[in-house]
């Protein structure tokens, strides 16, 4: 299978990994005790309201029938359902909310991969010094540490200490130019760029700096120590001291050739740390009022609409099963292997 | 980052004091602290006084002639931090030990079942199981915990739901490895039921790797407790609950009013990180094989 074949087939298992994932957020929304209407009605609503709330969100109907509604919905008419106080169409919330939560976990990838990777390497490259140790602590902590309260500290410290934004995407007066933009795309950093608007742009990165680090720190744990161990048991094997007794310097054995070896284990480690990104997103977003869909379903808690929930908790279904898609694809192109 | 020479040792020590400590904390704790925890008014000689709000830490004031300490400070209802932080032992690690046992005892059950029955009703748990694990197991806790409403079963079955595929994948692992070996066969061939020899013969050699397990879960648990609460689910104030003293004490925090938040976030890591070190320490020490890797 060439790399394009391997990318098409990998397409089209797509829609099944939705497809089970669907059906698994179906079944726990409707199998599991609690009733939806009452807690998108209340619970003091008279008994026919609830009936006729019930008819008409198709509860009524036996469970197989719901479910293909579910799906039907979901899929092809892309309609998440409404909010239960203003009636506004859920997947419309979410559609605006979405750039946001991209914005923040693609930084966030970064800073966490970033970080992982240089105490990973900086770790092999010493491993005689206290500097491994130092690693290991640090990975436990960051493992440790609810995320929200990492945002918390580095909100007091960073935030109130150097002054670095600590909620929000941009400030009120941008939050402003940006409505009136004449191209947008949701991405802020886009569209300022797009618009010409460099110092949007720059705020923008200042309101990002502190909730991509507090997200991205937490998931760096486990990246720093995946690499390490690629990065030191290469260390250990021929090719690396074939390249020490032709006179390469260590630094350029690290990096050149050990760290080639640390490059699958962390895409597999990437693909498994989606859930605690996305997870964690929800958590980061609240701590800093970043706009996305975790703050989104923060607010459905708050106001009792579990139609925003359940309509978020369907999209994060759909994240899932891209991002496994696009790392799935990456193997491919990093690891000849994969496509026989 | 191997492990410190000796790890395995101090990591049960260190990590089962901190863990013993803190159990003991979750039941004493509420009966220690009593009404501090919840109420800022105290009542000497019939009469009501109120403490004042955000006092920091090391505080000292007098109320009708009582002399009140606050080590830690009050909080922005002007309740003791320490009681707060003291008090709010019992919910999480309630939370965390019924999450902990469902989730341990579920997964190892439809391990069993899956591993040993095989065949379609294998694949189709695995596939449910595989995608279950797949999902951002906070989320799902969120969506269930939203749907099923405050109270301490309610927060625990949610948190649950999330780790079960680890026990069920792990257990389903040694099932299929043992179903072939020759002391099963040897069962069956004396005329064993199959329940006889899952439970006599595949399930003990399960045991070790669940004792394994369980610490790292209570420990994520507890973690995801936090979370479910900081975002207001799952508890119902005044009860003291470190993620929920967090989340209210948000803007206070920032304000400069450290210890509000500082306190109840330093227990959920020293708590987390003492099972960690346990469960660390007990998988060296049950799975010996698993330290050459």
């Amino acid at each position: 299978m060439g790399l394009k074949e391997h990318v098409l087939y990998r397409l089209a298992l797509t829609p099944l990994t939705l497809f089970i994932l669907l059906t698994l957020v179906f079944f726990l929304m409707r199998v599991l005790p609690g009733d939806p209407v009452t807690m998108l009605e209340g619970k003091n609503i008279p008994e026919e309201v609830l009936a006729r709330r019930r008819a008409e969100l198709g509860l009524d109907k036996p469970l197989h029938v719901q479910y293909f509604n579910y799906l039907y919905s979901v899929l092809v008419k892309f309609d998440l359902g409404q909010t239960a106080l203003e009636r506004i169409p859920v997947s419309y919330l979410i559609a605006t909310r979405l750039p946001a939560t991209v914005e923040l976990a693609i930084a966030a990838s970064v800073v966490a991969v970033g970080l992982g990777v240089l105490l990973g390497v900086l770790s092999a490259r010493y491993e005689e010094s206290w500097f491994p140790q130092f690693a290991r602590v640090y990975s436990s902590i960051v493992y440790s540490i609810p995320v929200f309260y990492l945002g918390m500290l580095l909100q007091l410290s960073l935030g109130r200490g150097a002054g670095l934004p600590t909620t929000g995407r941009l400030s009120p007066v941008n939050l402003v130019s940006l409505e009136s933009m004449p191209v947008r795309t949701g991405f802020v950093l886009l569209d300022s760029l797009i618009n010409g608007r460099l110092d949007i742009a720059l705020d923008f990165l200042g309101h990002l700096a502190l909730p991509a680090l507090t997200l991205g720190i937490y998931l760096s744990g486990v990246f720093a120590r995946v690499t390490y161990l690629s990065v030191s048991e290469a260390m250990t094997q021929d090719f690396t001291r074939a390249a020490r007794a032709r006179g390469i310097r260590e630094w350029r054995v690290v990096t050149r050739y050990g760290f080639r070896n640390a490059l699958i284990p962390l895409l597999t480690m990437a693909g498994l740390q989606v859930a605690a990104l996305l997870g964690g997103a929800v958590l980061t977003e609240t701590t800093f009022n970043w706009e996305g869909v975790g703050l989104l379903v923060y607010e459905g808690i708050l106001k009792r609409d579990y139609a925003i929930v359940q309509g978020a908790v369907t999209i994060y279904a759909v994240l899932v099963a891209l991002v496994s898609l696009v790392v799935d694809v990456a193997y491919a192109v990093v690891d000849p292997r994969v496509r026989y | 980052m191997r492990g410190p020479r000796g790890f395995p040792e101090w990591g049960l020590l260190v990590g089962g004091v901190i863990t013993a400590a803190f159990l003991v904390l979750a039941v004493v704790g509420s009966s220690l602290v009593g009404e501090r925890a919840v109420s800022s008014t105290v009542y000497v000689d019939g009469r009501a006084y109120q403490i004042p709000p955000l006092l920091p830490p090391g505080t000292t004031i007098e109320v009708g002639g009582l002399v009140l300490h606050f080590p830690l400070g009050t909080d922005q209802l002007g309740r003791d931090v320490l009681a707060r932080v003291v008090g709010g032992a019992r919910f999480v690690l309630t939370v965390a030990f019924f999450s902990t046992a469902i989730s341990a005892l579920l997964g190892t059950l439809l391990g069993l079942i899956s591993g040993y029955i095989g065949g379609m009703l294998d694949r189709a748990l695995s596939l449910f199981m595989d995608s279950l694990y797949a999902f951002p197991g906070l989320i799902l806790a969120i969506a269930i915990a939203a749907l099923l409403g405050v109270g301490v079963l309610n927060i625990s079955l949610a948190i649950a739901v999330v780790y079960i595929p680890s026990f069920f994948r792990m257990v389903r692992g040694v099932v299929l490895s043992l179903k072939a070996s020759p002391f099963v066969e040897a069962a069956l061939v004396a005329g064993a039921s199959s329940w006889s020899i899952v439970l006599k013969h595949i399930l003990p050699n399960t045991l070790p790797q669940i004792v394994s397990l369980l610490p790292v879960t209570f420990a994520d648990a507890i973690i995801t407790e936090a979370g479910l609460t900081f975002l207001g689910l799952g508890i119902e104030p005044p009860t003291p609950d470190w993620g929920f003293d967090l989340n209210k004490g948000r803007q206070f925090f920032l304000a400069g009013y450290w210890w509000i938040g500082l306190f109840p976030g330093l227990m959920i890591v020293l708590s987390v990180l003492g099972f960690l070190l346990l469960g660390e320490a007990l998988n060296d020490l049950l799975n010996p094989r698993k330290v050459e890797a």
